[in-house]
């Protein structure tokens, strides 16, 4: 008793201290404790000898950095201590894209096209006049029946604090919206300076809203030798002359009501609509080409310009039809001079089912490479985290989600998922694998959490945060 | 250095007992509270980090953190009460800062044995009431815990990353902010003691930047923590300083 008495502070310290590295152990040795591993589903590893595959699965505190190389997987704990130490995942502008840290942001009006009927609603006017003999504003609605189009892209920098000096770019397209009576409502707005000189605005009010689907515009810019090109996502209802246009140089302007051109620009390809048989789908740049991406006749077509807007070469995918709907589930990745476009023949929440994919090659002329009429997957939708071509294969890691009977249309953030490679060989799977985690525990703990909860209280809703489970992000192949 | 060992184990002696409560309690407690919300079908099937700070357990261990930052004090102003020992110990033919020192390692070694012992509720807490999935394997139902769920949870609570720190910059951060609460408590007392009532302005300052180092762990912020950590070992080394010359000047007598 006598030894405690005189050692208790070493006794307490020792027991503490004891228990706290212990702890430290624990959580050291239990850091890769988790299921890791890829399992075949269709073929051999065999087929990613010739590919390494990069990436994390993270949530907001923690990241298992991965790399899978020889069809053998590696992976690495990494404890996040600040919230910069996450993978970000990419940013996705509505209607925008990113470069240089500027964000480019597409956006369009009409006008009264120079050709068009119209007529002034009577008893509209009003009058907004100095006293002074200043300057009077008189206003008016005018009704229309053909528009034409005004591409209008934005510029301001990722971050929000730091201003850009030159921010816009404006100009008439010369494509027409046309329709059998006066559907389009426009505010004229005539200013009278006080030397007389009249000013006449008009703001477009209502009527049909061109076909653009929701973030179609993005797809249709992309950036090629520092200059960023652009064409507008027109369909069959479109009349007039499309093209892809070139943004030489961008203006100051704030004004939201200024529909002239603005800073310099041109184009540089030209079309007709009125034949009424082309739906503009897609603007990439690959390998120093503006690929052209378009639907003639509901068949996908591609074509291949130079940055100077010649020519190069144009080929049809009579496989790929009736994708004239397809704007919203397309999607393009560019690996050095590959194209891979994958088309989903359904789209909802950036999800795409029964896709299907084309990889070419582009220079001088397209070299297809492989057409794959449907990817291999049913009863589950995807959400592709990247796809690379490399020699004749062509690599596609994607997250599938599971479609329960009854819940193909719901939006469900917890939905189960999986992470699958699959690999194809002049156009034939020769691959399918997952990488077999226990991330979706993060999400069936919230699934039964909500079941219990609408049980016993009732209440709905999610309160989802999806750093909050562990996801894939950063999946890189080369 | 035998004086120094024996002053410790003395004044260490003097608030065994209540300590000892306190950390049975840090222990236990973390397990009613957790037994009482686990009787909620609501909890059954949440993550045990979410189950551990709504049942009330690191409200339970800030009440004992506060019990313990008592008790510390009060084996200062035991010294004052009754037998006025404060007298025989300045009188003792040992140096002064040994005085300073020893309770200083005194105040230490009860705030990691407080940890420790939060440990300790932590793992048992997860071990007797953990929540869990539901699998049905063969027609029979299984109520499975999350694999390496424990170890989630520690890098996933907050409370828990503080306490249990596994990056060198988060493991700098918790020391620092021990060492500086240690400190800073102790010379509190001692300018309360002493009556230098403008100590209390720097004590206050470092309270204050102790709380705003800890939300910024707590929100991740990407703020460099080694600064934070600087920060407050300069203070700390400052009022030991200042401590040790209080002591030395008899200024608490």
């Amino acid at each position: 008793m006598s030894f405690i008495r005189k050692n208790i502070s070493l006794i307490v310290l020792s027991i503490s201290l004891t228990t706290i590295v212990l702890s430290f152990v624990y959580a050291f040795l239990a850091k890769d404790n988790i299921t890791f591993y890829l399992k075949d589903i269709t073929g051999d590893k065999d087929a990613l000898s010739d590919i390494t595959i990069t990436g994390v699965l993270q949530d907001r505190f923690h990241g298992q950095h991965f790399e899978i190389s020889n069809g053998e997987i590696k992976h690495n704990f990494k404890y996040y201590q600040k919230a910069e130490d996450a993978v970000k995942p990419p940013v996705k502008y509505a209607n925008g894209i990113s470069s240089d840290g500027l964000v480019y942001t597409f956006d369009y009006d009409f006008q009264i096209a120079s050709d068009a009927t119209t007529e002034v609603v009577p008893n509209t006017s009003t009058v907004d006049g100095d006293s002074y003999g200043g300057e009077t504003v008189r206003r008016r609605t005018v009704f229309s029946d053909k528009v034409e189009f005004i591409a209008d892209i934005w510029v301001r920098n990722e971050d929000f604090t730091i201003n850009v000096d030159n921010t816009r770019f404006s100009i008439p397209t010369g494509i027409t919206l046309i329709s059998d009576k006066l559907e389009f409502e426009f505010e004229e707005i005539i200013e009278t300076r006080p030397d007389g000189q009249e000013f006449v605005t008009h703001l477009s009010k209502g009527g049909r809203t061109s076909k653009p689907y929701y973030d179609s515009f993005a797809k249709c810019m992309t950036f090629l030798n520092g200059k960023l090109y652009f064409t507008f996502p027109t369909t069959k209802e479109h009349s007039g002359e499309n093209g892809i246009f070139v943004v030489d140089e961008f203006e100051k302007s704030w004004s939201f009501y200024e529909w002239r051109e603005i800073g310099k620009g041109r184009k540089i390809v030209k079309w007709s609509l009125n034949d009424h048989n082309t739906d503009v789908l897609a603007l990439e740049s690959v390998n120093g080409k503006l690929v052209l991406i378009m639907a003639i006749d509901d068949i996908l077509t591609l074509k291949v310009y130079d940055e100077h807007g010649n020519f190069l070469d144009e080929m049809a995918f009579k496989e790929i039809y009736n994708c004239t709907d397809t704007n919203a589930g397309l999607e393009t990745y560019v690996n050095e001079d590959f194209l891979n476009i994958c088309i989903g023949e359904t789209s909802y929440y950036g999800f795409t089912r029964n896709s299907a994919l084309i990889s070419v090659q582009i220079g001088d002329k397209i070299i297809p490479r492989q057409i794959i009429h449907k990817l291999d997957f049913k009863d589950e939708i995807a959400k592709h985290y990247n796809i690379h071509a490399k020699g004749n294969k062509v690599y596609i890691v994607t997250s599938l989600e599971r479609l329960d009977e009854g819940n193909e249309y719901v939006y469900e953030p917890l939905r189960h998922r999986r992470l699958v490679i699959m690999v194809y060989e002049d156009s034939q799977l020769i691959y399918k694998g997952e990488l077999v985690t226990d991330a979706d525990e993060d999400f069936e703990m919230e699934r039964l959490k909500n079941q219990v909860k609408n049980r016993v209280a009732g209440s709905g809703g999610l309160g989802h945060d999806p750093f909050l489970y562990r996801q894939f992000y950063g999946i890189e192949l080369r | 250095m035998k004086s120094y060992y024996r002053l410790v184990n003395y004044q260490f002696m003097w608030i065994l007992k209540p300590l000892i409560l306190v950390y049975v309690g840090t222990i236990i407690s973390p397990l009613f509270l957790l037994n009482a919300a686990m009787q909620d079908y609501n909890n059954i099937h949440s993550r045990f980090e979410d189950v551990f700070a709504s049942s009330g357990c690191v409200m339970a261990f800030a009440i004992y953190f506060a019990a313990t930052c008592g008790l510390c004090i009060a084996s200062i102003y035991a010294g004052y009460w009754k037998s006025k020992s404060i007298y025989t110990l300045l009188a003792l033919p040992i140096k002064r800062e040994v005085i300073y020192f020893s309770e200083l390692t005194v105040f230490f070694i009860c705030f990691i044995g407080l940890i420790a012992s939060q440990l300790v509720g932590i793992f048992l807490g997860y071990a007797l009431f953990t929540p869990t999935l539901v699998r049905t394997i063969n027609g029979e139902t299984y109520y499975l815990r999350m694999q390496n769920g424990l170890f989630l949870s520690l890098i996933r609570s907050s409370f828990f990353r503080i306490l249990l720190p596994l990056g060198i910059e988060s493991f700098v951060s918790s020391l620092t902010t021990l060492i500086a609460t240690v400190s800073t408590l102790y010379y509190s007392v001692l300018c309360e003691r002493s009556r230098r009532y403008f100590g209390f302005i720097p004590v206050i300052a470092v309270i204050i930047f102790i709380i705003y180092t800890i939300t910024q762990r707590i929100n991740m912020s990407n703020a460099n923590t080694y600064i934070n950590s600087l920060i407050l070992l300069l203070c700390s080394a400052f009022f030991t300083w200042h401590g040790v010359k209080l002591v030395k000047r008899s200024a608490i007598a």
